[in-house]
């Protein structure tokens, strides 16, 4: 709730007027919020989900590999 | 070979640098260029556009031996030819949710795949009565390395706007903006027009229009995001892009509402029950046996109890009406039944008009909707009142679309919804002049009994 307040308070300069060039590409913020939602999941992903499937690797019994043999194939991605 | 002067380039088929679409002896084929082929041919062979028709509704496309001048080594496939075509401006909220759905669906499904869909259109998409269809094939392509999902600002320009809009119950406001093919509802007009409640729910939006107005007014701003935005883009695996697109599907599913009913939803139901209901749907249910064609045009449609019996009989039924709850329950009636109806939202008195560049890219609606069957019931007098419609007039639009059978209801001027409609208007008309002014486009004319004395169903041939 207080981060959704201070967000509001944050945006509320869109609302001021000011000298704007037109030229934006409508698809610019987008790329932003694209390139924000990368970083923060790759950040995630390899600083965070990384160390913490290694400590827990360290005490959950890693279960025995399938014998080759019994696993069937795939085929065609149907 | 065909040659070019053979064939007929589709007019909204000019963007894709993969190909184009194109009309040739009545079918519909799509070119796809020698440099793209290679992908479609794999999908072929694996079996995986196979499948993607099957469960994610993309469009039947056959493989052809065509060529044309000027194409070398280009793939030709053909498609099923789907009627009618319909626009994002005319569908309610519960088929623009299916066709964001469909989009989203097949983007995710294509993530697992390191493909991607180049964009999110609502043009793509086409329905077969109640069947949502994507069509654009050569959308599939290999991903551009600029952003997770390069066409993320069409999905929330053409379908996630509108459809917050249109649950906030602005759907006329939200249709009308889309008639606009080339921009969709941006992020400035929505945040204008979206609800404080909705502006409160999601913040983000805020934060989102000012960083926009943050960008506008720095040159070297913007391109340090748009560096920053393709440094991160390049950087990530697909299953981040599987992710993001995860992440915008849970966000559709709230946007699946059933929206309040107007002033019409519930008008069959309420019907006075002096009137005999059965009576007219019986009359109208043997004319349908004896006359309609293959297609049928429901006009004024309601919530498609006529539709409904034309579809039982066999029919492709469009049925429009201006109100969208009406049309929103007549399609989730269609899809359960699998009934063929393709319900659409529009003001007959001033439809979809022409649209696109030069306007000529999209036809209007009466051009799109013609069938061999027209039914216009309880439908002449708004027409005629509301619309300040001549009978002349209104006897020409029913022409226009119809090629064969009119199924048209009279209204006596002492009807009772005559005088709640005319107020002190002096209106003057009778069962004659009417059949004198379809008479001029119809060369025969049967009268038969309706649901009440003062109304008349007339049979009207060409």
């Amino acid at each position: 709730m207080i981060f959704r307040l201070a967000v509001i308070v944050f945006s509320a300069f869109a609302f001021i007027p000011s000298t704007a060039n037109a030229y934006v590409d409508p698809g610019l913020v987008s790329m932003v919020i694209q390139g924000l939602f990368a970083a923060v999941a790759g950040f995630t992903a390899v600083y965070v989900l990384g160390p913490w499937r290694w400590f827990k690797s360290l005490f959950v019994k890693s279960k025995p590999a399938t014998d080759p043999e019994t696993k069937t194939s795939s085929g065609q991605d149907n | 070979m065909l040659k070019r002067s053979e064939i007929s380039v589709d007019p909204s088929s000019y963007v894709d640098p993969q190909g184009f679409l194109f009309h040739h002896d009545g079918q519909i084929y799509r070119c796809i260029r020698a440099e793209a082929r290679d992908l479609f041919d794999q999908l072929t062979k694996s079996g995986h556009l196979a499948r993607l028709e099957r469960e994610f509704g993309l469009v039947a496309t056959t493989a052809t031996d065509l060529q044309i001048e000027g194409e070398r080594d280009a793939l030709i496939v053909s498609h099923p030819r789907i009627e009618p075509l319909s626009y994002c401006a005319e569908w309610p909220a519960s088929m623009l949710w299916e066709a964001a759905r469909v989009t989203l669906d097949l983007a995710i499904e294509l993530a697992d795949h390191d493909l991607i869909l180049q964009d999110a259109y609502p043009w793509n998409i086409l329905f077969d009565g109640p069947r949502c269809v994507f069509v654009d094939l050569t959308s599939i392509a290999s991903p551009d390395l600029s952003a997770l999902w390069p066409a993320h600002e069409q999905y929330e320009s053409y379908f996630s706007r509108p459809l917050t809009l249109m649950n906030e119950g602005k759907g006329n406001a939200a249709r009308a903006l889309l008639t606009n093919n080339i921009q969709g509802i941006d992020l400035e007009t929505f945040t204008t027009m979206a609800s404080a409640a909705t502006l409160l729910r999601r913040p983000g939006l805020l934060l989102s229009r000012a960083i926009e107005k943050k960008l506008q007014a720095s040159q070297a701003l913007k391109t340090k995001a748009q560096d920053m935005a393709l440094k991160a883009a390049t950087q990530t695996k697909p299953e981040i892009r599987r992710k993001f697109l995860t992440r915008l599907r849970k966000q559709l599913t709230p946007l699946r509402r059933t929206p309040k009913g107007d002033c019409w939803t519930h008008y069959y139901e309420d019907i006075n029950t002096a009137f005999d209901k059965q009576a007219k749907l019986n009359i109208v249910g043997r004319l349908l046996d004896e006359h309609a064609g293959a297609s049928v045009l429901d006009l004024g449609c309601n919530t498609g109890v006529f539709s409904m019996e034309a579809a039982k009989r066999g029919a492709r039924v469009i049925s429009i009406d201006a109100s969208e709850s009406c049309i929103n329950l007549l399609f989730e009636t269609a899809r359960t039944q699998e009934l063929k109806i393709t319900p659409l939202v529009a003001d007959i008195a001033c439809p979809t008009h022409t649209g696109g560049f030069m306007a000529t890219q999209y036809a209007p609606l009466f051009e799109r909707v013609k069938s061999d069957t027209v039914m216009c019931l309880g439908l002449m007098h708004h027409l005629h009142i509301n619309a300040r419609q001549s009978f002349e007039r209104i006897a020409t639009l029913m022409s226009e679309v119809c090629t064969s059978t009119l199924i048209f209801e009279f209204v006596a001027l002492d009807d009772d919804n005559i005088s709640l409609l005319s107020g002190l208007r002096k209106i003057d008309y009778s069962l004659d002049s009417v059949r004198d002014e379809l008479g001029v486009h119809f060369t025969s004319i049967e009268t038969h009994d309706s649901d009440r004395p003062t109304r008349k169903i007339l049979l009207c041939k060409k």
